[in-house]
C-alpha cells in the first residue's frame, strides 16, 4: 500500500542556516509564542554539506517513522541548500523551503496542525514572501 | 590555458565563491573538477543553479578536467577551477595542468584532522598531498574570501 502524506503524525521543522541565525530564529519564536516542541536549528559553520546532511538525518532519526519534516533554509545556493536538498531527495516525508524569515517560522508553528503536509511548504513560502514589502507610510 | 584561480574547498560552489571570488576574479567559467559531482545529476543541477547566468559552468571528473584544461579546451576563457581536496589538486597537476598558485579556501574538521587555520583542517593524507604540491613548486595561499588577507602556508605543511 502506498502511504500518503496524510498519514504523517507530527510535522517538525529544522531551521538550517549560516552562523547562529537559525538558533536565534527559534529562540525569538519562543519569546513570541512561548513553549513549543519539534523545532530544531542547525548551523553550517565549520561543516561540509555532507556533515550537515548527517546532522539533519540524526535529528530526524529521533522522530517517529510517520513524522514529517520541513527544512527551513536561509540561503538555498550554498551548503545549507546542498545539505537539505540531499536529505529531501532520500526521504518522502521531507520538504525544503528556502528564504526562512521570522513570519515564515511563526506561520509554521501556527499552521502545522491545521494544514496537510502536502500543502504546508507552499503556504510557508507564500507567508514568508508576503511579509517582504517595501513600506510607504502614506499607503498604510 | 588561463586558470585565474584554482581553489581547494570541500564545499565547492557556495556563497564565498559566488559572492566573494566571482566578483573579484570575474571568470568566464567555473570548472568543478570532482569525480562525485561529475556523476551526480542532481548535484550538477544544484550547483549550476548557484552560478550567475553570465558565468559558464562545467563539471568533469578530475582526470577529464585535467585533459580539457591542458588541451586548451577553454583557451578563450578565464577560469576558476574548484577542487574538493589537495589530493584532487595533485591529480589535476599530474594530469598536465600547470598551477603556480593554489588557493586553499576551506577544508573542514573531520575525524583525525589537525587545525592549521580556522578554515583549514588537515588529515594525514591531505598534508602529504599539500607537501607534494609544495615540492612541485606550487605556492599555497590560504584565503577564504578576497576581502581577508592571504596567508602563504608552504612552510606549515612541509
Amino acid at each position: 500500500m502506498t502511504r500518503t502524506f496524510a498519514d504523517t503524525k507530527m510535522i517538525s521543522a529544522i531551521v538550517v542556516t549560516h552562523g547562529r541565525l537559525g538558533a536565534e530564529f527559534v529562540a525569538t519564536a519562543h519569546k513570541i509564542l512561548g513553549d513549543f516542541s519539534g523545532v530544531y536549528s542547525l548551523s553550517n559553520e565549520d561543516k561540509t554539506p555532507q556533515m550537515l546532511a548527517e546532522e539533519i538525518e540524526h535529528i530526524m532519526d529521533h522522530g517517529g517513522s510517520d513524522d514529517a519534516f520541513i527544512l527551513l533554509v536561509d540561503f538555498l545556493y550554498g551548503s545549507c541548500g546542498h545539505a537539505t536538498l540531499a536529505v529531501e531527495r532520500n526521504h518522502r516525508n521531507v520538504h525544503v523551503v528556502s528564504g526562512v524569515n521570522l513570519p515564515m517560522l511563526l506561520a509554521f508553528l501556527n499552521k502545522r496542525n491545521e494544514v496537510p503536509f502536502a500543502r504546508l511548504p507552499a503556504e510557508l513560502a507564500a507567508r514568508g514572501r508576503d511579509s517582504i514589502q517595501s513600506v510607504d507610510t502614506d499607503q498604510l | 590555458m588561463a586558470v585565474k584561480l584554482a581553489r581547494i574547498d570541500d564545499r565547492l560552489i557556495h556563497g564565498q565563491v559566488i559572492l566573494g571570488w566571482v566578483p573579484s576574479v570575474k571568470p568566464d567559467r567555473i570548472v568543478v573538477a570532482n569525480d562525485r559531482v561529475a556523476g551526480s545529476d542532481w548535484e550538477r543541477k544544484f550547483y549550476s543553479s548557484c552560478v550567475p547566468p553570465e558565468v559558464n559552468v562545467s563539471f568533469a571528473t578530475v582526470a577529464e578536467a585535467a585533459r580539457q584544461i591542458s588541451a586548451d579546451l577553454y583557451q578563450t576563457e578565464q577560469l576558476i577551477v574548484l577542487l574538493e581536496s589537495a589530493q584532487d589538486t595533485l591529480a589535476l597537476i599530474g594530469g598536465g595542468v600547470e598551477l603556480k598558485e593554489v588557493n586553499v579556501g576551506g577544508l573542514h574538521y573531520r575525524e583525525g584532522s589537525v587545525e592549521l587555520l580556522p578554515f583549514v583542517f588537515l588529515v594525514h593524507e591531505e598534508r602529504n598531498a599539500l607537501r607534494e604540491l609544495v615540492k612541485r613548486g606550487v605556492t599555497l595561499s590560504a584565503q577564504d574570501v578576497p576581502s581577508n588577507p592571504a596567508k602563504i602556508i608552504n612552510s606549515l605543511v612541509v
